[in-house]
């Protein structure tokens, strides 16, 4: 079927009308939605960071963004270093994961907390999290041996990467509760 | 019946027969992915069945509003840039407002551009009808839609769990759990499995209805039958 150029052209016109009316319905809505959006995240992030270390006050290390570490905090209670926050983010084919690794002094994890978990099987990823990162015996030697089968593979595989990252930065720059 | 009657009633026959005679989900099978994936609880059904009717009352207005000027060549890349672009509203407005709602349906929301009932509203509707019958016919479809999810959700969570929790993800209700039922509760029905075997057997139980009314109007129409013959004799 050939086209006339008149009928390209109305094509033409058509579709970039719709795109640029969707493109500004969508530019007006961001504008509204924006802010709230980063004030629900910082919430979130605050409230994530009271449940792996309660009491504790934090410090921003480093926020620079580089590859899957997000962001490095420190966290003391009475002057003294309890620990390390890891903000992580990373995606496979099942969508984002972005997740809080808490790690103590020791070097163990002590929690992860999800702030984003776009996995098409969230809730097996979350599940598998909970029954292996929360019990505080995960560390720089013991998690390759994180058993990553729970029915959402690829999403645990993610997490274990993301955890392996925050602990291998925590190895090379805090080891022994040191900066 | 007046003249007035008589106009109305085909919109309202619009309306009405979404929710039951034409339901998206329990007659045309359309939609299941997430009817299966966001039913474990009555609260994230609701919430998935509400932002999906606003996508689907958006997506019909303003494709019925496009219908003249839409060459038919470019039709269907059309209608998706419309859904997709009320979805990735929705989106924003559920994680802006609603961020429990939001983290619970995850991926889900954005998979409402790709869901037949809403594509299959623009396509055999919207795009033949006007504005106003085509928002009642989103209003009604989403609404069977929301209905039969929610019933899908009501036998799973409480069978699931044994009972029934509000005001989690949908934080603007106030915070109510009511599991009497906990002890017995079997977990398989918060599971996919569980999806699976309700939707199957409320499937089963509107078919079994529809056969029995057949059955009835088949008997009675051969009664009549009789009758008239013998009347006839």
């Amino acid at each position: 079927m050939k086209l006339s150029i008149k009928k390209i052209f109305k094509i033409s016109i058509v579709l970039m009308l719709v795109a640029g009316l969707s493109g500004a319905l969508i530019v007006l809505v961001n504008m509204v939605t924006e802010p709230i959006i980063i004030e629900n995240s910082i919430k979130q992030e605050n409230s994530a960071l009271a449940e792996i270390f309660d009491g504790a006050s934090f410090e921003v290390l480093d926020e620079s963004g580089e590859a899957e570490i997000k962001k490095v905090t420190k966290a003391t209670k009475n002057d003294e270093v309890v620990g390390y926050v890891y903000r992580l983010s990373g995606k496979n084919a099942y969508g984002i994961i972005t997740l809080l690794v808490g790690v103590s002094k020791n070097g163990n994890v002590t929690k992860v907390v999800f702030l984003e978990n776009g996995q098409s099987f969230a809730s097996k990823v979350e599940e598998h999290v909970n029954a292996t990162y929360q019990t505080g015996d995960v560390s720089t030697t013991s998690i390759d041996n994180v058993d990553t089968k729970c029915g959402a593979t690829y999403g645990a595989k993610l997490v274990k990467a993301l955890v392996s990252s925050a602990l291998d930065h925590f190895k090379e720059n805090f080891k022994g509760g040191l900066e | 019946m007046n003249e007035k009657q008589v106009e109305k009633s085909p919109r309202i026959l619009t309306l009405v027969k979404g929710i039951i005679k034409e339901n998206p989900l329990f007659v045309t099978l359309l939609g299941t992915c997430p009817a299966l994936a966001t039913t474990t609880s009555i609260e994230s059904a609701l919430g998935m069945g509400l932002l999906f009717m606003f996508v689907l009352i958006g997506s019909n207005i303003v494709i019925s509003l496009l219908r003249k000027i839409t060459p038919s060549e470019v039709k269907i890349p059309v209608y998706i840039v419309v859904i997709a672009t009320f979805v990735t509203i929705v989106k924003m407005f559920s994680q802006a407002y609603l961020p429990e709602l939001y983290s619970k349906l995850g991926v889900f929301i954005s998979l409402i551009v790709v869901n037949c009932i809403v594509l299959g509203r623009a396509e055999a509707f919207a795009s033949k009808n006007g504005v106003f019958d085509s928002f009642l016919d989103a209003i009604g479809n989403g609404i069977g839609y929301t209905l039969a999810i929610v019933i899908i959700a009501f036998f799973r969570e409480l069978l699931g769990t044994g009972g029934f929790t509000f005001g989690k993800t949908l934080t603007f209700i106030p915070y109510i759990k009511f599991t009497p039922l906990k002890d017995y509760a079997i977990s398989m029905f918060t599971m996919p499995t569980g999806g699976f075997l309700v939707l199957g057997v409320v499937l089963a139980f509107l078919a079994y209805r529809t056969n029995k009314k057949q059955e009835i109007e088949a008997f009675k129409e051969k009664e009549a039958r009789r009758l008239s013959k013998e009347e006839a004799k």
